[in-house]
């Protein structure tokens, strides 16, 4: 074992061949923190004794109570290899891995989204009884879609032994289904920069082991071993030690088939030469009383000692004892990261593209291509870490070219910056401080080059949440990231003491900054406070940093979690609706009509990914696909809410005059409809207002904007309730995992929270089944408690937002849900529970 | 007619008139009101029995309701104003003013059960009564009687125009004659209490209060006693917080004393409000709208705004505004992030909905760029910077010139951008386009009103 040294981290910093960035990803409960446990007691931070049970990443208290990550952490850690063969371009023989523990649980899918941005290869980790899962799939997807090379390790394999008592040809055929699940979503990304990212034992870029027994191995190590005993090439062996290769013990010789001529069953080589000696080890080691001898004999064959001590241990800790002496998990995960990772010079090269947002041949480009040491620096700021100083942050990510020193001048673009307004969102000042993250701890640097992942001391206050921190003057900053997750349940917070509101809202902005996936909002029109996130638990989390850290000291009043709604508009307006002006000069006329749902899911993609709203592509495909109408489209005056939202304001008038000189109120009213829609106040969705007809007074003092605001925005009110107004309500997509006897329960709740089932999948060689639903979120509340409750505690759902659903009852009906939603909401607001009557904003000529 | 005589108080004014030799009387009345106009003036012009005197109906303010509109007055020459229901007793105006208060009939009994149920236990408590302007007719009798039996209550007075009390105060003091003894003398010790209580006592929101120092005010519970809508009560809840005050509504059929946090939502609003001071923060150009007749209060208070805008890199721009509308402020909108409206203590404007940006009052707008405070809570409606804040203010912004000389030159190009923008929107009359539109026949235009024209039909 190494002894953990921070100067040889520091040496190793300057020489990124021997780097590797990863980052650990799974799902939820599949073991990741524990398994890094491994790595990191291997480097020498903690004693082997304690590695699977200390989740040393797991740094908040919260986290090691619950048993559950919500804040990726980031690691150092210092290896040496054996000398003889080292990767091909690798400069000495040690190698530093900076290591980030991503959370599961999919509430917490933004600090993943975080943390690939800053690693070049991912370490999937797959439970091989329950297999891979959604968020398996999710977080797989984002690292591909980042350019992330995965490795996989199948994690928890103890439990198919001891828990299930599968024989080694089941486990076998357990491992084939894992990682055929994994290749099937890495088939679908073909990238030519990435090369064959497919994976297989056979090239060793797959692990199988127990993360809590601290064990872990390739099929590489064993093709080793037998190659000394065997004195064959190792090459040779491994082939034979996976797929259809079965060992003929009569004719002595390696068969394609299962069954010899004779009709005996033939065992498989992985079977025989992998998987079973570690089964035979456990069965044991399980009566360890009845058969010491043949247990003293299998110790000698894989060369464990054991001093006197251990041999009295019980056999649980005797097994995990033999096992990390055995197999212990950081070797194979160790080579498997150093050997089929790339290093940060190797990754750039064909990363930098996925990066940059500027010319891939200007200097930045080509420094982050070549991970230059000596070029421009160009720092990615992933996420915002709190220091121990209250209220202040560090600012995490990687330097992808040139040195970073402490006291360095840098220029900042956050995340409102781009190269049209070049003023905005950038600021010129010193770095404080450099620091390694060494998971709880940190470690001062004066100075990190390129390739490696640190912390920026005395920048936060510039930055948001991400950024890019730059020496360059022309320097783009790097793409934003796309999170998959949405904040879409909310809870409102107040102060139990008004005068503590400033503080509140100074909580709130931290709160925000720490947590890329969060959302606070003040309303001013309703006077909330709202704290917007992913889910139940999110939220919670959320709500407990901010009382215990954020806010200390101050009391917090919380609201009951609530959703958000969408209007929308089911058919088009049964009247041309009409508003006239203050003044009675002008007059606005205007009809609603519903958007399609795939023209609305164009939108939202496009704007999601491009930010900037490249119209061309936009308005081509509503040409071609949707078949409209080119002088219409050529006349969308806005988007809305916020210039970006899916509802359209669209001008079908011939020859108006002056008709351009409202365009700019008409799309302001627009703003301000889309953003609070008639019903509720919610945002409106899908919605496609086309103009009419319009009088205008023949005097602009008389059709300036403070009369065609109020127009505009009464007039689309009118054609919003007049075309079957609707609610929409945010959808979960709940993926439960059941043993298939209690599914009958899961069936039970479903119905009663309004829950559609799409699909019931058996997970294979397990009692478990896979109920796909769609769970309306508004029932989703307490829907965890009431699970467990209804199953005994055995079955887990992750849920996530998926789609907006119209809600087909008449909202204005008196009696019905939607009705109910729409005061409830209303009166949240402090509104009246029902919307002014059409006359309201129809005016009669 | 002796009722409506007395709820207009026919007497009282036509006795203000006489005594102020006035020619030119203008009577300014809320919209509520302005029915009764014509018979007033009628009931007016037979008691004075003088054609020279001249009638003004001011039917529409430029200024809010509450306040005395000596804008419009002076545009007919008046040299008298009477002032017709609520008022916020903000005016200073240099002309005769008399106020009259629409009185409500209240239960002088029923009150004083109220208040003996209320602090049956504790009759000693120290106790401030305001009042609305309402019930100004019984509060003296009401006062003494609840005198007897709280003797730490303690009363405010309406601090009324000065000119209208000299000479109404003879008045009084014949009237008095006619009445008891008892109440004579109570009345005069009422009246030196007065007095002397106006020499040195706080002044504020149209009230002398009892004491001599703000900070003696949380040691008393405040009491309310008037409508619970009533603006003035909104404004000093606002003020010196909503926590402090019970409200006795007289108008109410079962009189009892309620919370005032509980009747309305204030925390609600002190939520929204802040979410309004928290904008502010953000926001570039700010306008500030005069929109008082009160110039020489406003100045100092249109100085210290202007510095605390500079002072924190903004851009602020004047505007002048008789009532403040939002359709006036949606002018604006293209130039201007936020408002601040510089009005009578009654001008805080709630509901901006209509309204497409931030409106806020002189305080909030402290509370957002003055970093030196710290919010307790209250919104203060009465604000008033005085000469140590501005120069407090100036000495900052001398240190800061010198540092950021550049900056400044470019904020002066800004604020000339904005100026020389809001120039070319100036109203310069309707569009005459001499010599540019052909000669043509006369066509047959448009005829009837804008609402709907004559030749209009419904589309629908």
């Amino acid at each position: 074992m190494s002894k953990y040294s921070l100067e040889k981290i520091l040496e190793l910093m300057n020489h990124p061949s021997n780097i590797r960035n990863i980052s650990v990803i799974a799902h939820v409960d599949h073991g990741k923190t524990t398994l890094t446990d491994s790595m990191v007691s291997k480097a020498g931070i903690i004693s082997t004794k304690l590695a699977g049970e200390k989740r040393v990443m797991d740094t908040r208290k919260d986290e090691q109570l619950r048993c559950i990550t919500i804040k990726s952490t980031a690691i150092s850690l210092y290896y040496e290899l054996d000398e003889q063969s080292l990767p091909q371009d690798s400069d000495g023989n040690s190698f530093l891995i900076n290591l980030i523990d991503s959370p599961g649980h999919v509430d917490f899918s933004s600090e993943v989204t975080a943390a690939l941005r800053v690693s070049d290869g991912a370490l999937v980790v797959v439970d091989c009884v329950s297999g891979a899962f959604v968020q398996t799939e999710t977080v797989l997807n984002q690292a591909l879609s980042e350019r992330v090379k995965p490795v996989l390790m199948i994690n928890k394999v103890d439990r198919a032994i001891l828990e299930l008592q599968l024989e080694p040809e089941e486990i076998y055929q357990q491992f084939v289904k894992v990682i055929e699940s994994i290749n099937v979503i890495i088939s679908s990304y073909e990238d030519e920069y990435l090369g064959d990212i497919i994976i297989g034992p056979t090239k060793s870029n797959v692990a199988f082991g127990a993360g809590k027994q601290g064990w872990s191995f390739t099929l590489n190590q064993f093709a080793e071993m037998y190659a000394k005993k065997w004195n064959m090439p190792k090459e040779k062996i491994l082939k034979r030690l996976w797929g259809d290769n079965f060992w003929d013990p009569k004719r002595k010789k390696w068969v394609k088939t299962k069954k010899d001529k004779e009709g005996n069953v033939l065992e498989r080589g992985f079977c025989k030469y992998v998987i079973g000696p570690i089964c035979q080890l456990f069965k044991l080691v399980n009566q360890k009383e009845k058969n010491e001898k043949a247990l003293n004999k299998l110790l000698n064959g894989i060369g464990v000692k054991l001093t006197n001590e251990e041999r009295e241990e019980e056999s649980k800790e005797l097994l995990v004892t033999i096992m990390k002496k055995f197999l212990p998990a950081a070797d194979a995960l160790i080579e498997m990261i150093i050997y089929h990772l790339p290093s940060p010079k190797v990754a750039q090269r064909y990363r930098v593209q996925n990066l940059y947002a500027g010319d891939q041949n200007d200097e930045c480009a080509q420094a982050i291509a070549n991970c230059d040491p000596d070029g421009p620096v160009m720092m990615y700021v992933s996420k915002m870490i709190p220091t121990k100083k209250k209220g202040r942050f560090y600012a995490f990510g990687r330097v992808f070219s040139g040195t970073i020193k402490s006291g360095q001048k840098v220029t900042i673009l956050g995340q409102n910056y781009s190269a049209e307004f070049p003023k905005k969102d950038r600021f010129i000042t010193k770095v404080q401080n450099t620091v390694l993250m060494m998971g709880n701890k940190i470690e001062p640097l004066i100075k990190c080059c390129c390739g490696n992942m640190i912390g920026l001391v005395g920048v936060d206050d510039y930055l948001v949440k991400t950024g890019t921190i730059t020496t360059h003057e022309n320097a783009y900053p790097f793409k934003q990231m796309s999170f998959t997750v949405s904040p879409v349940v909310r809870i409102a917070i107040k102060p139990k003491k008004i005068q503590n509101l400033p503080k509140l809202i100074e909580g709130m902005q931290k709160l925000e900054k720490a947590d890329s996936c969060v959302k606070c909002l003040i309303d001013e029109k309703s006077g909330e406070y709202i704290i917007a996130g992913a889910g139940e638990l999110h939220l919670e989390i959320c709500l407990k940093d901010l009382k215990d850290d954020y806010c200390k000291g101050i009391e917090i009043i919380s609201s009951d979690p609530v959703v958000s709604f969408s209007e929308t508009v089911t058919q088009e307006s049964s009247q041309v609706c009409l508003a006239k002006s203050a003044n009675n000069h002008n007059r606005l006329f205007v009809k609603a009509y519903p958007l399609e749902e795939g023209i609305i899911n164009t939108i939202e993609k496009v704007n999601k990914d491009q930010k900037i709203y490249s119209t061309n592509n936009f308005l081509n495909t509503l040409t071609t696909k949707y078949s409209w109408d080119k002088k219409f489209v050529k006349k969308i005056w806005a988007f809305g809410p916020e210039q970006t939202g899916p509802n359209l304001l669209i001008d079908t008038t011939k020859g108006i005059q002056y008709l351009n000189e409202i365009k700019s109120a008409c799309s302001a009213g627009f703003q301000s409809f889309t953003g609070v829609g008639v019903l509720c106040n919610e945002p409106v969705r899908g919605v496609k207002i086309e103009i009419k007809d319009v009088k205008l007074h023949a005097d602009s003092i008389h059709r300036g904007e403070n009369q065609v605001i109020p127009m505009a925005i009464n007039s689309f009110y009118a054609s919003e309730l007049t075309a079957k107004p609707r609610l929409m309500e945010p959808i979960f997509l709940c993926e439960i995992s059941v043993p298939k006897y209690i599914s009958g329960q899961v069936y039970n709740l479903l119905n009663q929270k309004r829950g559609i089932v799409l699909s019931e999948i058996p997970k294979e060689g397990s009692n478990l089944v896979i109920i796909k639903s769609d769970l309306p979120i508004i029932e989703s509340f307490g829907f965890n408690a009431d699970l467990r409750s209804a199953t005994q505690g055995k079955a887990f759902e992750q849920c996530v937002f998926d789609h907006w659903e119209v809600v087909e009852e008449d909202p204005l009906k008196e009696g019905t849900r939607a009705n109910k939603w729409m005061k409830e909401t209303r009166v949240r607001k402090g509104l009246e529970p029902v919307p002014f009557p059409l006359e309201h904003y129809h005016d009669k000529l | 007619m002796e009722n409506f005589d007395e709820q207009f108080s026919i007497t009282k004014t036509v006795e203000f008139i006489q005594k102020n030799k006035s020619t030119r009387v203008i009577l300014q009345l809320p919209p509520k009101l302005l029915q009764f106009s014509s018979k007033i003036e009628k009931h007016l012009k037979k008691a004075l029995k003088n054609d020279k005197i001249s009638f003004f109906i001011l039917a529409g303010a430029s200024t809010r309701h509450c306040c005395v509109d000596t804008v419009s007055s002076a545009r007919v020459f008046g040299d008298l104003i009477v002032h017709y229901g609520h008022s916020c007793l903000s005016s200073t105006a240099q002309i005769p003013i008399l106020n009259i208060f629409i009185p409500t009939k209240i239960s002088i009994q029923n009150i004083i059960s109220a208040f003996e149920t209320e602090f049956s236990t504790q009759k000693t408590k120290q106790m401030i009564l305001f009042y609305s302007t309402e019930v100004e007719n019984s509060i003296s009798g009401l006062y003494l009687q609840l005198n007897k039996t709280f003797p730490n209550l303690k009363r405010t007075f309406l601090n009324l125009p000065k000119n209208e009390k000299e000479k109404v105060k003879k008045l009084e003091q014949k009237q008095e004659k006619e009445q008891e003894l008892e109440k004579e003398k109570a009345k005069e010790e009422e009246k030196e209490q007065q007095q002397q209580q106006e020499k040195e006592n706080l002044k504020i929101f149209g009230r002398v209060l009892p004491i001599t120092d703000i900070t003696q005010l949380s040691k008393n519970q405040l009491i309310w006693l008037g409508s619970s809508t009533n603006p003035t009560l909104f404004s000093l809840a606002l003020t010196f917080g909503a926590e402090n005050f019970l409200v006795l509504d007289p108008e109410k059929e079962y009189l009892e004393f309620e919370k005032m946090e509980r009747m309305q939502p204030m925390r609600r609003i002190l939520m929204k409000r802040y979410a309004l001071i928290e904008k502010a923060k953000k926001s570039e150009n700010i306008g500030i709208v005069v929109g008082t007749t009160n110039p020489k209060k406003d100045l100092q208070i249109v100085k210290y705004l202007q510095l605390l805008i500079k002072n924190s890199k903004k851009k602020s721009q004047v505007i002048s505004m008789g009532v403040v509308k939002s359709l006036k402020l949606g002018n604006f909108v293209h130039d201007l992030d936020l408002f601040v409206v510089i009005g009578c203590n009654e001008s805080l404007i709630l509901d901006q909905s209509d309204y497409y940006r931030p409106v806020l009052v002189p305080d909030e707008l402290d509370l957002a760029l003055n970093h030196d405070r710290e919010w307790d809570g209250t919104i203060n409606l009465n604000f008033y910077p005085n000469h140590d804040m501005i120069a407090n203010l100036e000495k900052k912004l001398k240190q800061s010139f010198d540092l950021i000389l550049i900056e400044q030159q470019n904020q002066k190009q800004i604020e000339n951008l904005i100026i020389s923008r809001s120039e070319t929107r100036s109203f310069k009359g309707l569009e005459t386009r001499l010599g540019e539109n052909k000669v043509t026949k006369i066509e047959e235009g448009l005829s009837g009103r804008a609402s709907q024209y004559q030749d209009e039909i419904d589309l629908n």
